[in-house]
């Protein structure tokens, strides 16, 4: 696309009397303002992108720990429990400690009765 | 990018979209001001006018070519060389304009109101019949508007309209197709 004075096609549209000079110098001192503030903020925005990015970073860290962990926090039975909890990653101690569990579980329920 | 000094840079005869946008890109002041009035020779014209259809009248047309110009400075850093310069510009104009009459419009003015703001319109110089294409193309829906004028006023390819519109070229040509239908009989009904 190639453009000049002549080939603009601007009939049938008029403008007022030397708007384009105008409409230049404005464009101008716009830009040179424009230059200055973007080159002052370049740094400040390259270090605050970085920071957004390591907190994002950590965020979803903590989220994803916490969100692990509760997945057996919050159960408050044996049922739930057994869920939520892979048997293959279960040590001797664990299994010893989900008996007790049960056992005071059934205890309870005994003097409840 | 490569990098290239230009404190001293002249241009010898009308330069490449690379050097342009360097020079554009340039820390230098002058060279800086100097590439810009080098696109500005080249495209505030044809830019305004383009707008000046698509918007209707001149406060509006002088209002998005200059933001248009000052974007164009700004998101330069994103210009990345898949289409020629103007072609881009006119993109960053198109989406203006079209952004301008989206927020602007409160009613959808008809035909004749459009007719009568033209022929009253201190910077418009066009006999009936001129008057009356321009009104019938600004009762256009406003993206059926831009590819009228693109392609009809303009004389842009399909590609190239693709671009600045965003849109497929079979959607284009169903709605140029689509734009002169609705035209059609605004400007035949001047004549019964």
């Amino acid at each position: 696309m190639s453009y000049s004075k002549e080939n603009s096609n601007q009939k049938p549209f008029k403008t007022p009397e030397g708007f384009f000079e105008k409409q230049r110098s404005e464009i101008l001192a716009a830009m040179s303002e424009n230059h200055s503030v973007t080159k002052q903020r370049i740094l400040p925005r390259k270090l605050s992108r970085a920071l957004a990015l390591a907190a994002s970073l950590t965020a979803i860290g903590i989220i994803a720990a916490v969100w692990t962990n509760n997945s057996t926090e919050k159960c408050i039975s044996f049922a739930c429990l057994l869920e939520y909890t892979d048997f293959n990653d279960l040590s001797h101690d664990d299994y010893e400690t989900l008996e007790l569990w049960e056992e005071e579980l059934i205890d309870d329920e005994s003097e409840l009765l | 990018m490569h990098q290239k000094s230009y404190t001293t840079f002249k241009f010898n005869g009308y330069p490449t979209d690379r050097d342009l946008v360097l020079a554009l890109s340039s820390d230098d002041d002058t060279t800086r001001n100097h590439a810009f009035n080098v696109l500005l020779d080249t495209l505030q014209q044809p830019i305004y006018f383009h707008l000046r259809r698509l918007l209707g009248n001149h406060e509006d047309a002088a209002d998005a070519a200059q933001t248009t110009f000052i974007k164009v400075h700004t998101s330069l850093h994103t210009f990345a060389f898949k289409s020629k310069l103007s072609s881009w510009i006119f993109t960053i104009s198109t989406r203006q304009g079209l952004d301008l009459i989206r927020r602007r419009r409160v009613t959808e003015d008809d035909f004749e109101t459009h007719l009568a703001c033209l022929q009253s319109d201190l910077y418009f110089d066009g006999d009936e019949a001129t008057a009356r294409i321009h009104a019938a193309v600004l009762t256009l829906p406003d993206k059926q508007r831009a590819v009228f004028i693109l392609k009809y006023f303009e004389g842009l390819d399909y590609k190239s309209i693709s671009e600045a519109t965003s849109t497929s070229v079979g959607a284009l040509k169903a709605s140029y197709y689509h734009a002169k239908q609705k035209i059609k009989p605004l400007l035949l009904s001047n004549v019964i």
